[in-house]
């Protein structure tokens, strides 16, 4: 009997361990595959992103950081430094843009931040209330931004140019012309 | 002079590590990159409540005085590992790996570079405050205009302090310049999930899991084209209170808790996901210092009252502008429906390989394979942190505050992409129990193998003990 079972343990002995052997890989293995296809998913993508970075680096490289930012967003921009020429910094702005609705809005954020620590209201009408800001300004969006975002508000530019006509210009810019109201330069 | 700034900044944050903990260079960089933004952006809030100002010489001077104290307790320690002989070089599959963990930040660097600051939330909200706060001089001038922008008042300020005191380096606005911090957080953040990666499994995989976070489309998306936003960071923080609370309930040490409520706390400090994440973080701490209490001084519990100390003051702050925080109450406002769109479509995302590659997947497998291997408890903290934060956001969406697929088609994106790199930590500590177990005994190696399983640093004992073969 001790022989015999002698025999059963030196017969199971190698067979545990070449399998134990085998098992030791299956983490590198399994992580060496799950980490190929992963580098396959995303060469495709950083390809794609090369070929952008490329592009934006042509376009953009060797400008200055006011001229990157008139090339990347040209109507917001020259808004911008339209109204910063006419309106000193402090003063309020009330901005009559001849724009569609998700367009208003986003000018309304992208001149906030554009002419901070100017006060900026805009509006897409020709209308609209300016007790307490020294300056109006307005200015129409371009006809491809008006054809992918339309105005839907009231423009009456006939009704507008006579109000116009009765303050004084301080700036006429490239796409915004700027008014003082009574009171604008006290502010 | 920004770039001079981010110098500081590692300055800052280095001179705040402790000596007394295992780091490697990048590691260590990385650690001082993202303690020294959020500290400069405490130091600047202070600054602000007492009424000081910001010029150069006052937000610099407290760093001069605690790089002179440093010096004189520490010397020439003070500057390890930066030695070049203490710099480990690795071997040619690890140089091949950094090299790919690199080939996604040369790939999309020139575009962050050349593109000047176009996304909508930068310029809205993160930038637009730091601009107002460094025009105005202080917080109030624009908290008190709050009313006039479509951006978020509420939200918390550790981007727009910090990038202020970048304007304040700079000496005026450099919007374009300025967003550079977010690559710089990007590589922060792959610095810090490769130290604790590289904690749990060997050297090889760790720089593998570290080469498929840094090439994950979103990830990217996030740190590089929308650079001025706050999700890099809010990710780095996360990983850096994943690892250290779960580094924490691993080995125990003072510097693991701490580190763990301190970046938790710089989470909150950068966006309102990070509060979420804070309170999970702190349930987590104060449940291990109840159940092994006898361990610990009475003067831990002191780490689990530092949020308090500046989200607090925040708090107040807003609120004396009645600024809410969000605009809305997660569960008050709780709509089933919304929920359940909002999970779908987050599903969705989540495995959709062209945004996520296989993070969200690997993620699922490693909570099959860690109930293969029994793992033990503390493993679910990683995977549970990270299906608390995917929850939260759910939570967020049901509130319907805004209309819910604009609202998810405008931010469903980057909130996943904030909780990748987090949810690609449990697969690698599965992976490096799983290796562990597989490997023969300490015995059994060759010698060759115990060398190169050996912790980095030799000689006197260090905390943050890296993985080893268990058996």
């Amino acid at each position: 009997m001790p022989h015999l079972q002698a025999t059963v343990t030196v017969a199971k002995q190698p067979a545990k361990r070449c399998y134990d052997r085998r098992l030791r890989r299956a983490p590198e293995i399994t992580l060496a595959t799950v980490f190929v296809v992963w580098m396959a998913l995303a060469a495709p993508v950083l390809s794609t992103q090369l070929g952008r970075s490329v592009e934006a680096w042509e376009k953009f490289s060797g400008l200055s950081a006011e001229e990157r930012d008139l090339r990347a967003d040209p109507v917001a921009v020259q808004v911008a430094r339209d109204v910063a020429a006419g309106v000193p910094e402090g003063g309020c702005v009330t901005v009559l843009a001849y724009a569609g609705g998700d367009a208003a809005d986003y000018y309304r954020g992208r001149l906030a931040y554009l002419l901070y620590p100017r006060r900026v209201r805009l509006f897409p009408r020709s209308r609209a209330r300016t007790e307490g800001c020294g300056y109006v300004a307005t200015f129409r969006d371009t006809e491809a931004n008006l054809r992918g975002s339309p105005f839907q508000g009231r423009w009456d530019q006939a009704e507008l140019d006579a109000w116009l006509g009765t303050l004084e210009q301080v700036h006429h810019g490239e796409l915004a012309q700027v008014y003082r109201l009574e009171g604008g330069a006290a502010e | 002079m920004i770039y001079l700034g981010l110098l500081l900044t590692c300055v800052a944050g280095w001179l705040l590590l402790p000596r007394d903990y295992e780091w490697g260079l990048a590691a260590k960089l990385s650690f001082a990159f993202a303690t020294g933004a959020a500290a400069i952006s405490v130091e600047m809030f202070v600054l602000d409540l007492a009424g000081i100002g910001w010029g150069r010489a006052t937000v610099i001077l407290p760093w001069i005085a605690l790089a002179g104290w440093r010096g004189y307790r520490d010397g020439a320690a003070l500057l390890e590992p930066i030695w070049p002989w203490r710099v480990k070089m690795p071997g040619l599959t690890s140089h091949v790996l950094v090299a790919i963990v690199l080939v996604p930040v040369f790939v999309w660097m020139p575009f962050e570079r050349a593109m000047p600051l176009i996304s909508w939330d930068a310029w809205a909200i993160w930038m637009l405050k730091a601009k107002a706060f460094y025009a105005d001089g202080t917080l109030s001038g624009y908290l008190a205009r709050h009313e006039e922008f479509v951006g978020q008042p509420g939200y918390p300020l550790l981007i727009p302090l910090y990038v202020a005191f970048l304007y304040v380096m700079e000496g005026g606005v450099a919007d374009g310049a300025a967003k550079v911090i977010s690559p710089c957080f990007s590589l922060a953040l792959l610095g810090v999930f490769h130290h604790f990666v590289r904690r749990w499994t060997p050297p090889v995989p760790a720089l593998a899991f570290t080469a498929m976070l840094a090439s994950v489309p979103m990830v990217d998306h996030l740190g590089f084209e929308l650079a001025g936003y706050a999700g890099t960071a809010l990710s780095l923080y996360f990983v850096a209170a994943a690892g250290f609370i779960y580094e924490w309930y691993r080995e125990g040490g003072v510097v693991n808790l701490a580190g763990a409520c301190l970046a938790a706390t710089a989470a909150a400090w950068t966006k309102n996901e990070g509060q979420f994440f804070l309170a999970a973080v702190l349930v987590l701490a104060a449940f291990q210092l109840f159940r092994t209490c006898e361990k610990h001084p009475a003067m831990n519990w002191a780490w689990l009252a530092i949020p308090g100390l500046i989200l607090g003051p925040w708090a107040l702050v807003r609120s004396s502008h009645g600024i809410e925080a969000a605009g809305f109450t997660p569960l008050i406002d709780f709509e089933g429906g919304l929920f359940g769109i909002a999970l779908r479509r987050l599903l969705s995302m989540g495995f959709d390989t062209q945004l996520y590659n296989l993070t969200f997947l690997l993620l699922l497998a490693s909570i099959v394979g860690a109930l293969v291997l029994r793992m033990r408890p503390l493993f679910w903290i990683l995977p549970g942190l990270a299906i608390w934060q995917f929850a939260g956001a759910l939570l967020a969406y049901a509130t319907g505050r805004n209309e819910i697929q604009w609202w998810l088609g405008t931010s469903a994106a980057r909130i996943l992409a904030q909780i990748a790199p987090l949810a690609l930590m449990a697969p690698a500590v599965v992976f490096g129990e799983w290796a562990g177990r597989s490997r023969p005994t300490e015995p059994e190696m060759s010698r060759d193998a115990q060398k190169r399983n050996a912790p980095a640093t030799q000689g006197r004992r260090r905390r943050g003990r890296r993985w080893s073969a268990r058996t």
